[in-house]
């Protein structure tokens, strides 16, 4: 499961060079030989360990995940970007700190487990405060913003009121009781195929593509973490 | 210091995703040549001016590959980012050179270099606004929240 774990890993990070990488000769303001070199670097990193997968070499990523976090002032993509720099940041530390391979494996399955149930429930108690949310406007208020490029069928369907209170609720209540997994562990086949689809809507009515991926990364390792 | 808060900031992860409805932001730019007072008229960069009517699907290949929106959705929370310190700063009446750094490097740069390669804009100035439009109040309109200094292009 850890080899899966790093080759989602290692496939999601050469999808993002990827996209830096035309980025870099598309727009005059991106171009220069930096990025395209760190992302280089990226890339083949990426393409070795899809291939051959080695945990022991996934730490190497921090380089190009720092060199672009500094080149943009910040995250490129919010979010994403922070779970995959988590992942990266668990095989890091079992590599340093810890000796035996298996206590290193298992290290990397509880840091990266507990961060993914993490991240939901928080992503929910934060939307779960929001009086927008709590009342099901929340989507219906952000379709018709110009935040987001949203194809116009998901605009026309959000716009219903039925349609986004329910679709707000059951998101909220997903991402709160995502935590559940770790009482009643079968649940977690409930769960992953409802977070899936919820990762695919963001990105058909979002645009946001990276999360999709990001996310994915941390399902072998919970699954492995939740004996099921 | 500055070098343990980036190491912070990269390592510390939000998860506050959608929390907010947050603001809607404009950039307005205008130019004129170094030799002659007159401003053009103010436009709007459309990258923070979508289209509304979006009518394309989302095809699949964009899960894999979708460099443009990203971007785009990069640079709004960039301008997102450098109003929450602008108005932070303000209130300390400190000026914010490096986001601001940033903000000509992905305002100026990009939009200028784009513009130079259809008109002759060897030496002229640039100035570009930013507005916004709180999405938490109804009915609220755009209000200008900063005004860049003048740049000058000498390329």
């Amino acid at each position: 499961m850890i080899s899966l774990c790093v080759q989602l890993l290692s496939f999601a990070l050469l999808i993002q060079g990827i996209e830096y990488l035309i980025l870099g000769f598309k727009y005059s303001s991106l171009k220069g030989i930096f990025l395209k070199v760190i992302i280089m670097i990226q890339i083949f990193l990426s393409i070795y360990l899809v291939l051959l997968p080695n945990e022991n070499l996934v730490l190497l990523f921090l380089v190009p995940l720092f060199s672009v976090f500094i080149y943009f002032g910040g995250r490129f993509n919010g979010g994403s970007d922070a779970m995959i720099t988590q992942v990266v940041l668990a095989f890091t530390l079992s590599y340093l700190f810890i000796e035996d391979p298996s206590k290193k494996n298992q290290f990397i399955i509880n840091y990266v487990s507990v961060i993914l149930v993490f991240s939901y429930f928080v992503a929910g108690w934060v939307k779960f405060k929001n009086i927008y949310w709590r009342n099901g406007s929340y989507l219906q208020l952000i379709v018709q913003s110009n935040k987001y490029q949203i194809p116009n069928y998901f605009k026309k369907l959000l716009e219903v009121s039925f349609v986004s209170r329910w679709l707000g609720y059951a998101i909220l209540s997903v991402e709160l009781s995502f935590p559940i997994v770790l009482i009643y562990p079968k649940l977690i086949f409930f769960y992953l195929p409802m977070m899936i689809l919820f990762h695919l809507g963001v990105f058909f009515i979002f645009g946001l593509n990276r999360f999709f991926w990001a996310w994915l990364v941390c399902y072998p390792c919970i699954l492995v973490f939740l004996k099921v | 210091m500055k070098f343990f808060y980036t190491i912070l900031n990269f390592l510390v992860p939000r998860w506050r995703f959608f929390d907010d409805l947050g603001d809607e932001v404009q950039i307005e730019y205008r130019v004129r040549q170094q030799d002659n007072s007159l401003w053009s008229d103010w436009e709007k960069i459309p990258d923070y001016n979508l289209i509304s009517n979006f009518n394309a699907s989302r095809g699949l290949s964009r899960l894999f590959v979708n460099h443009d929106e990203n971007l785009r959705l990069y640079k709004i929370g960039l301008v997102e980012n450098f109003l929450i310190e602008h108005q932070e700063l303000k209130k300390k009446n400190i000026k914010i050179k490096e986001r601001e750094k940033f903000l000509n490097k992905f305002i100026f740069n990009y939009k200028i270099k784009s513009l130079s390669k259809t008109k002759s804009l060897t030496k002229t100035d640039f100035e570009f606004k930013i507005n916004v439009r709180s999405l938490n109040k109804l009915n609220s309109k755009y209000e200008t929240i900063f005004d860049s200094t003048v740049i000058e292009f000498n390329d």
